[in-house]
């Protein structure tokens, strides 16, 4: 009898062992782990292209800024251009230097070749993850020629002369796709002197413009030969000049 | 065999409910990200510094974790289109955009050994004289041992 109450009394033992163990599997950590977030892209501070832009030069660095955050860790990022045309005109890049991060502000520099066609394009910027969940960024996007000049008139009848204490008169065409964003004309002095004048003006974005200006050179300038720069940036950061030899004469 | 055996199975009952507690919980609470600062005595370059060609200067920055430290990285790159602004306190005057023919470029990383919570960068950069003069980026960054990445980027200037 002793025997049989001890046997009732273990087996009663071991199913409060199973009943124990039951209630306290971990099934909440399996759900969580199967529900991990896709990679999340900030698209709100998002810069692609400078100042957002979503244009940019060939030949010349396409900047990058997007705020990531992925649960499942970053394993690639990856950006892609293609022509909208069908051309079939492509170009990839992709960074694998960030692999097991969670969160990241990707500020990358992508140099788009020289060889590139000028157009409309599509721009796609894709986070994977390390479970393999994909997410992506599309936009539209230019690729577009650095400022073109051309100066026809640079003091009187284009006579690339000018006198102290009077206007210099300038007269240039120019074609920016990029929107101009400065013109600066610098006029120094070829003598080894650190004789020089300057001047800017400020534009918000004009793609093309009959530059027509007067600059007051200074009555104190000395006469000589100079050497005169007229360069216009855009708001890419693309810079054209025009170089000329330049006279000051009483 | 007279011994009752409903001491030992507590025992095993109680290993049981020790064991298979949840405790792989633990393993991803780490929601806080590494800090970086240059916002102290010693930290360098702060905001705007001008920096000489030639010149070799110790690159300081203190970061810090609530767990552990895993890597840095210092990249220095040019800043002649003044394409982002940096997150430090003050505007730093530019200079005039420029192209660039041969821009200063740092890009290095390290590790850092052991379950250090607080760290301090220290670099000695040397900056060959035929670089280009002009704005540039210096961008610290850290990454935790959870993968949490924080990052500065302050404005500096290379002279002459």
């Amino acid at each position: 009898m002793k025997n049989l109450a001890n046997l009732r009394h273990n087996l009663a033992c071991i199913m409060l062992f199973i009943f124990g163990l039951t209630i306290n599997s971990c099934t909440s950590d399996d759900e969580d782990n199967n529900v991990l977030s896709a990679p999340v892209i900030n698209t709100e501070d998002i810069e692609i292209g400078h100042d957002n832009s979503h244009s940019a030069t060939p030949g010349t660095e396409l900047h990058l800024d997007v705020e990531i955050e992925a649960e499942g860790k970053i394993s690639t990022i990856a950006i892609e251009l293609h022509k909208e045309d069908g051309s079939g005109e492509e170009y990839e890049y992709e960074w694998t230097e960030f692999e097991g991060l969670l969160n990241l502000d990707f500020h990358e520099h992508y140099e788009i070749p020289a060889s590139a066609t000028i157009g409309e394009y599509h721009f796609h910027f894709v986070v994977t993850d390390m479970e393999g969940s994909q997410t992506s960024y599309e936009a539209d996007f230019n690729l577009v020629n650095g400022p073109v000049i051309v100066a026809t008139e640079i003091g009187e009848n284009n006579s690339h002369t000018g006198t102290p204490g009077e206007e210099l008169h300038m007269d240039v065409e120019i074609e920016a796709q990029g929107g101009i964003s400065t013109i600066e004309i610098e006029l120094h002095k070829e003598d080894g002197s650190d004789e020089e004048y300057e001047y800017e003006w400020t534009y918000s974005g004009e793609t093309a413009l009959d530059f027509h200006e007067h600059y007051e050179i200074p009555a104190n300038a000395s006469t000589g030969e100079y050497h005169f720069h007229f360069v216009v940036t855009d708001l890419l950061g693309n810079q054209t000049s025009y170089d000329a030899e330049f006279e000051i004469e009483n | 065999m007279t011994i009752s055996l409903k001491p030992m199975i507590l025992v095993v009952l109680m290993l049981c409910f020790i064991t298979t507690s949840c405790s792989s919980d633990d393993d991803n609470t780490d929601t806080t990200k590494p800090t970086i600062t240059i916002n102290y005595d010693g930290g360098f370059p702060q905001a705007c510094e001008a920096l000489e060609r030639g010149q070799t200067y110790t690159f300081k920055a203190q970061v810090a974790d609530n767990v552990a430290l895993a890597s840095y990285s210092l990249d220095i790159h040019h800043n002649f289109d003044h394409h982002t602004h940096d997150d430090q306190i003050g505007d730093c005057e530019f200079h005039d955009d420029k192209t660039p023919i041969n821009p200063f470029l740092v890009l290095e990383n390290y590790s850092i050994s052991g379950e250090q919570q607080s760290y301090e960068i220290a670099l000695e950069i040397s900056i060959p004289n035929d670089v280009d003069t002009g704005d540039y980026h210096c961008e610290y960054s850290v990454i935790d041992k959870t993968g949490w990445r924080s990052q500065t980027s302050i404005d500096i200037t290379i002279i002459e």
